[in-house]
């Protein structure tokens, strides 16, 4: 999948103005970024729902804009807060996308079941959505999305609301998706589980994209590599790097050692020392926010 | 096959939500009665024959016009409508199973007990098979014309809204519940321009029956509604950017 400076203007304003990566096949890919990035935008792009004004994007090797038709035969689309007609029970909800996409009755029903148990929906098939939790009903989404056979998968924060264990549940067949050969696009706020889960990351702030790559090497780019939850009032020294959150800081440091000598020499409350991850890479990349 | 999937996948959805929320069927049928009764009580026979054909293309125009413009509307909002854009499924194969999904509970289960109510009215079978697929293209023209006006409207947070008052205003303000020749001139005229007016007049010519305009003249109006509302709806329902 690959996308060269793309632009989409709202009226007179660019809501996307320069988004550029290249992604893997075979591979789970996230774009993160702040509300109003144009992570949406980006997807609704890819996924022939938008055409772009600039720029331009391929997915298998198709043209979105020209080849629209061959794209929309080969992905599968889950957009932002999406929603369904309550009264549908789970098992209904995957037997009617799959028909949707041409796929006969006794067919879909086979391969719902198959979806379902994937997402330990199963045992709530027969459920009418109204009676599911927020969670559940989200992860019923997902199994009628996942269940269409396409090459590509695009979903729009699809584990927004779902609880801790629901979340890692999709990302596991969300891997599983990928392992047998799909190529998984998502879009989330929550860069915990992107770490986990993505094969690569996309950062995009204020419609460009600012870091593309490999969670791992994101992480290894950022200059930091422990960092410490502390409990001060006063001022810290202008060379000590932190972020300040009320009277919590976060303050980091390039090893383990040098954190903790640090801490001694601060004279502060200390709640925790931890490895830096990928919201503190997010938040210096697309923040701009300079600890 | 796999396009009569789709379309059947479509249909299917609406199919079990009306399964479901089973009222809106009942409350068709009791139409039916009701109509019948009304139409027996002050008109006889005679009125009963006209009711028939009006209730007919009345209930496919409201399949259309409320129903199936209904759904799509809620599709846009909820996220269906853009999730089904980027798949295989067209345009058309959307539009048809969103038709067939309201037309099959709501228009084929009542046309039992409007066969029953022809029948005691001494409609020919042949002239009630043109009404009912007349009905059809009814449904088609509501669906085109509320489509219009829903697809129009920039935050539709309640389309029913828009749509019932609608539906009000085509079937029980113009002569279609009544004839039009109970109208004075220009008004007479002017009704045959008003297309549920048309198409039940249409349908009383089909079936042998009184009816205040040419056959031609309704049908002109007919088809010149559906274009006309063709024309508009397509030039909003976007397709992404088909």
């Amino acid at each position: 999948m690959v996308a060269r400076g793309l632009g989409k203007k709202f009226g007179s304003v660019w809501g996307l103005r320069e988004a550029t990566f290249e992604l893997e096949k075979k591979s789970v890919s996230v774009l993160a970024g702040p509300n109003g990035a144009g992570k949406t935008t980006t997807t609704r792009i890819l996924a022939t729902y938008f055409k772009p004004d600039k720029g331009e994007a391929y997915v298998c090797g198709f043209d979105v804009v020209r080849e629209y038709r061959e794209v929309r035969r080969i992905i599968a689309y889950m957009p932002q807060e999406y929603r369904v007609s309550l009264d549908l029970t789970p098992e209904e909800l995957v037997v009617s996308s799959l028909m949707k996409r041409g796929v006969s009755y006794s067919d879909a029903k086979r391969e719902a079941r198959r979806w379902l148990e994937a997402l330990g929906m199963w045992e709530l098939r027969g459920r009418r959505l109204w009676l599911l939790s927020g969670g559940e009903r989200r992860r019923a989404l997902v199994a009628s999305v996942l269940a269409e056979p396409a090459e590509v998968y695009f979903l729009d924060e699809p584990i927004t609301g779902i609880d801790v264990e629901g979340r890692y549940e999709v990302l596991r067949v969300l891997r599983e998706v990928a392992a047998q050969g799909a190529t998984v696009f998502m879009t989330t706020h929550n860069l915990s589980e992107a770490q986990v889960a993505a094969d690569t990351v996309v950062f995009i702030s204020a419609g460009v994209t600012v870091a593309a790559g490999n969670p791992q090497k994101l992480l290894e780019s950022f200059p930091w590599r422990y960092k410490a939850f502390v409990n001060s009032r006063g001022e810290l020294p202008g060379d000590v790097p932190h972020m300040r959150l009320g009277d919590r800081l976060v303050v980091y440091a390039r090893a383990r050692e040098e954190l903790y000598e640090l801490l001694r020499e601060l004279e502060v409350d200390v709640h925790g020392v931890h490895e830096v991850n990928l919201e503190d890479v997010y938040l210096q990349m697309v923040k701009r926010w300079q600890p | 096959m796999r396009f009569l999937w789709r379309i059947a996948g479509v249909a299917y959805e609406q199919l079990v939500v009306f399964r479901r929320q089973w009222m809106w069927i009942a409350q068709s049928l009791v139409m039916v009665v009701c109509f019948t009764i009304l139409a027996s009580a002050w008109g006889g026979l005679e009125a009963l024959r006209h009711m028939t054909v009006a209730l007919l293309l009345a209930s496919g125009w409201g399949v259309g016009l409320n129903s199936a413009a209904q759904w799509i509307g809620y599709d846009r909002i909820m996220g269906e409508y853009e999730r089904r854009v980027a798949s295989p499924l067209t345009p058309a194969e959307y539009i048809l199973g969103s038709v067939l999904g309201s037309f099959i509970p709501l228009f084929v289960s009542e046309l039992p007990l409007v066969l029953l109510v022809a029948a005691m009215a001494g409609i020919s079978l042949s002239g009630l098979l043109l009404v009912v697929l007349l009905s059809v293209v009814a449904t088609f023209l509501g669906l085109f014309l509320s489509l219009s006006v829903i697809l129009r409207i920039k935050n539709p947070m309640n389309i029913s809204a828009v749509t019932n008052p609608l539906y009000t205003v085509t079937t029980l303000l113009p002569p279609v519940f009544y004839s039009p020749l109970v109208l004075p001139e220009p008004l007479r005229s002017l009704c045959a321009a008003i297309p549920t007016a048309a198409l039940v007049d249409m349908g009383k010519a089909l079936t042998g029956h009184l009816h205040a305009y040419p056959l031609w003249v309704s049908a002109l109006s007919v088809a010149a509604w559906l274009s006309a509302t063709l024309v508009l709806m397509l030039k909003k329902l976007e397709w992404g950017h088909e």
